[in-house]
């Protein structure tokens, strides 16, 4: 399996789009940043009131978002307080570009013809194909932060930080890396499922910018015409990943590893099984 | 004795009701150039899906090297199934590389040989995408003989291919055949150009593999009734139409 993953590794490296992309990644580190800079210049004082009035707006609508942990004020805004409340950024949007490109090309190709014709089995080339996709995941993501922690380093200062912030961020940076996998595993058994980059790119850019729309918006209707608060929004990976950037509790923090756990080997064992029933032709 | 390379037991295979192949039994020795013949849509691509893994059987079974495993008997195999398969973006040398290292060969020495043996050594830094057609089913045999196999299966390797490029192709063959001692399955339907390099034929018509010979055997079978002039393709067409030419 070492040698699927040499020869993964490789045809990422030679592949345009990953560079286009990682370029894409820093670009948007740098820009988010300024964009962050210029909003709240531009806001004044009036940034803390406005907070409010959204998040006022946000509890009326039934919908479970929170503004708790933004900064109030340009003053407030530190390179180590955004390396807490923004972590990985657009990665995500990025890898689902990324993994459709990198295994749907291989169906377009007829190349996982040649794979899947060597001495290996189907479980682990697909296992190859999410471990390097998770690699990747991992490298646009640290990539994404040391980008934008320079960029706010340079604008804002690092700022103070307290003794447990170093532990703070290692435990969130982990987890947020371990729901940027388990996306990772779902673009991949989508990538699987679909067998070929076009498709598989419109299913997981789909998937990743509508289905927390769709859940907000059902918890949004049951509380309207029902006047029940449901949370079902809270087990899916990016409104984990938006809890991590707040001031997350104990059972936040646990939620979130579970929801990257089973995001990450549910789609990966039916991923596999579908590759491993079907015929390739 | 001579050594079993591929033996096929009763193979079939059904989508749905429908079977594609059936109850197919077939035998190819070591430096066989293997003539699989039929008609389009008669299961030689299905037949070489099932041999290479790409489909699992509904029945019967299939030996490779007379050994049990077939995982470990298809790395001993090269294969191009249908259209040439490479990654577009990279250069001949690129493509070699990252298909030998998925083999786990370290050591690329062996590229440039591979690239001189199909003629590729001038493409430089060109990518994949702008060979022709020729070059690029070059390219993919080039592949599938990373590792040294020792069994080699073209499915269609000259469609598309003019007459220079056909000849470039069954030149190719000849030579992995006569100087390497790898032994081929080509499956096709041009049997014109099939007769002048292969040396055992199988003809499957609707899934069902109707008779296995040697050019020989399709001689001496003639010269009984004195047909000296019939050719494969009279023969073929005699064979599925059910009737018998000699």
């Amino acid at each position: 399996m070492l040698n699927l993953i040499r020869s993964d590794i490789f045809k990422l490296r030679k592949a345009k789009y990953f560079w286009i992309l990682l370029f894409i990644n820093i670009l948007l580190a740098v820009g988010t940043v300024y964009l962050l800079d210029f909003t709240y210049k531009l806001a004044g004082d009036s940034m803390e009131a406005q907070l409010s009035q959204e998040q006022a707006a946000l509890d009326d609508a039934g919908m479970n978002v929170s503004v708790e942990g933004i900064p109030t004020g340009h003053d407030q805004l530190s390179a180590s307080g955004q390396l807490l409340t923004f972590f990985a950024g657009n990665t995500t949007l990025l890898m689902s570009v990324l993994i459709s490109l990198f295994v749907g090309r291989e169906f377009n190709n007829g190349t996982v013809k040649i794979i899947a014709s060597r001495n290996y089995s189907r479980l682990k080339i697909y296992l190859s194909k999410l471990l390097v996709g998770i690699l990747a995941s991992i490298l646009f993501t640290l990539v994404f932060v040391l980008a934008a922690t320079l960029t706010a380093t340079a604008l804002w200062g690092f700022g103070d930080v307290s003794g447990s912030y170093a532990s703070q961020l290692l435990l969130k940076g982990a987890l947020e890396l371990l729901l940027g996998a388990s996306y990772v595993s779902l673009f991949v058994m989508f990538s699987i499922l679909i067998r070929q980059s076009g498709g598989s790119l419109a299913a997981n850019i789909c998937f990743l910018e509508f289905t927390s729309l769709l859940v907000t918006l059902g918890e949004m209707l049951i509380h309207h015409f029902l006047d029940r608060t449901v949370t079902l929004s809270d087990y899916l990976p990016d409104m984990c990943m938006t809890a991590l950037t707040q001031d997350p509790d104990r059972g936040t923090l646990m939620r979130a590893a579970l929801v990257g756990f089973c995001f990450l080997l549910v789609p990966a064992v039916l991923g596999a099984a579908s590759f491993r029933k079907r015929d390739i032709k | 004795m001579e050594q079993v390379i591929l033996k096929t037991n009763h193979l079939t295979k059904r989508y749905g009701h429908r079977a594609v192949v059936e109850n197919l039994s077939m035998t190819i020795y070591k430096g066989d150039i293997y003539g699989f013949i039929g008609k389009n849509g008669a299961g030689k691509t299905t037949l070489i899906r099932m041999v290479t893994g790409l489909a699992a059987p509904s029945d019967g079974s299939i030996q490779l090297f007379g050994n049990g495993s077939l995982l470990e008997g298809r790395r001993r195999i090269g294969t191009v199934i249908e259209a040439p398969a490479f990654y577009p973006g990279m250069t001949a040398r690129e493509n070699i590389v990252a298909f030998s290292k998925l083999q786990g060969l370290h050591d690329f020495s062996h590229t440039e040989d591979l690239l001189k043996l199909v003629g590729l050594t001038h493409t430089g830094k060109k990518k994949c995408r702008n060979f022709s057609l020729g070059m690029k089913q070059r390219l993919a045999i080039a592949i599938a003989l990373i590792g040294d196999p020792e069994l080699l299966i073209l499915d269609e390797p000259t469609n598309g291919l003019d007459p220079e490029g056909m000849k470039e192709v069954r030149d190719l063959i000849l030579k992995l055949n006569q100087e390497k001692g790898i032994t081929v399955l080509v499956s096709s339907h041009i049997l014109g150009e099939l007769s002048k390099f292969a040396t055992r034929y199988g003809i499957i018509h609707h899934g069902k593999l109707i008779e296995e010979f040697t050019e020989e055997d399709l001689w001496r079978r003639c010269a009984g009734t004195g047909r000296q002039d019939i050719d494969l393709e009279d023969y073929f067409l005699s064979r599925i139409g059910g009737k018998q030419a000699c």
